[in-house]
């Protein structure tokens, strides 16, 4: 490899996982999903198994209250009600389309809390798995 | 010579490694030493171990800023409940530095949705007289559209069925929106004739930087 791209970790392929059945018509049900208190991860990659595509995603960071997923109140028309992204637009199925990259990466401190809000107009419960895919980043002493 | 003569032969030797070796010397790689007139993004990056990830991203850098620069995904979400052939405006204000990355689109209904999308902020040079290079009027109204006239959603934001949502559409490098207080102008066109409400919604995948950085 070349020592010029070593960032001083160690790479461990990793996948979160958050299960859940999304109650019928559920609005904004929470979950939460924290990392593992032995590594950061990086995220790479959003996956998601779901039983109906109408099912809607909020994702926000508990330790920054950042929000992953925003509108403008503008971005709305014909009363439209902004309770998250279009699932399939967030994440790849791998099924019917591919899992989605995030190009640039982004690490997740370890033990941090992320929230994820699902609504379903679906009208039955809606079975859903979000996977994360990337990579716990273990440290490594530099060697010279 | 003639064929079957290998003495001479091209492809004598014609081994991986001497084919990666002519390639390499063949072809410039992706990512060439800074032109100075090249606009350069540093959030670009797509693999991180290896060179060949210029050749995802052109402007692939090495140790481009990321989350330890404020930066963070975002998905910038616009929505649109449209009865039949009908056509709204919608505008997404951004934050800090928006560097879009990939589209993605759905629609409730088959027939879908076409779409135009400005950047409503954005200038770009102009010349008055490029032989005396002589910069345009830069008090003219800014903006720029993305695309020559509206397309459908799948051609814009990725292919697929619209229910079902679609591809992710990844742009060969990042397109950085103007600022400041940039925003996006997305009109949206339901293309479906049933008369059933047609939610049509549009998620803008990028980077952002947040307000308070740094802090």
């Amino acid at each position: 490899m070349n020592s010029a791209l070593d960032d001083q970790f160690e790479r461990q392929y990793f996948s979160y996982v958050l299960d859940r059945t999304v109650p019928a018509n559920a609005v904004q049900d929470p979950n939460a999903l924290q990392i593992l208190s032995d590594a950061d991860f990086e995220w790479w990659w959003t996956l998601a198994s779901r039983t109906s595509n109408l099912l809607k995603v909020l994702m926000k960071e508990q330790a920054t209250g950042r929000d992953f997923i925003g509108t403008s109140p503008q971005a709305q028309a014909g009363g439209a009600v902004f309770n998250g992204i279009n699932i399939d637009n967030w994440a790849g199925t791998a099924i019917l389309n591919a899992s989605f990259p995030l190009a640039v990466p982004y690490v997740m401190p370890a033990t941090r809390v992320y929230s994820l809000y699902f609504t379903d107009t679906s009208g039955a419960p809606n079975v859903t798995e979000i996977v994360f895919s990337g990579f716990k980043l273990w440290p490594r002493p530099s060697v010279q | 010579m003639y064929s079957g003569d290998n003495s001479n032969s091209q492809a004598s030797g014609n081994t991986q490694a001497n084919a990666a070796a002519r390639s390499a010397s063949a072809h410039q790689p992706m990512n060439p030493q800074k032109n100075p007139n090249v606009l350069i993004n540093y959030l670009a990056r797509m693999l991180p171990l290896d060179s060949y990830q210029h050749a995802v991203y052109r402007l692939g850098e090495k140790h481009p800023p990321g989350f330890e620069d404020g930066y963070c995904p975002s998905w910038e979400v616009a929505t649109a409940l449209l009865p039949g052939r009908q056509t709204t405006q919608l505008r997404i204000n951004f934050q800090r530095e928006f560097h879009l990355f990939g589209l993605t689109a759905t629609s409730t209904l088959p027939a879908g949705f076409r779409m135009q999308m400005f950047d409503t902020k954005k200038r770009y040079y102009t010349w008055k007289d490029v032989g005396r290079g002589i910069i345009g009027d830069l008090a003219e109204k800014p903006g720029v559209r993305l695309a020559g006239r509206g397309v459908i959603a799948g051609l814009q934001c990725g292919g697929g069925s619209p229910t079902i949502g679609c591809q992710p559409f990844t742009l060969r490098e990042p397109y950085a929106f103007g600022g400041p207080n940039s925003q996006a102008l997305i009109i949206i066109q339901n293309q479906d004739t049933s008369g059933a409400n047609n939610e049509c919604q549009v998620a803008l995948y990028g980077m952002v930087r947040r307000f308070n950085w740094p802090d």
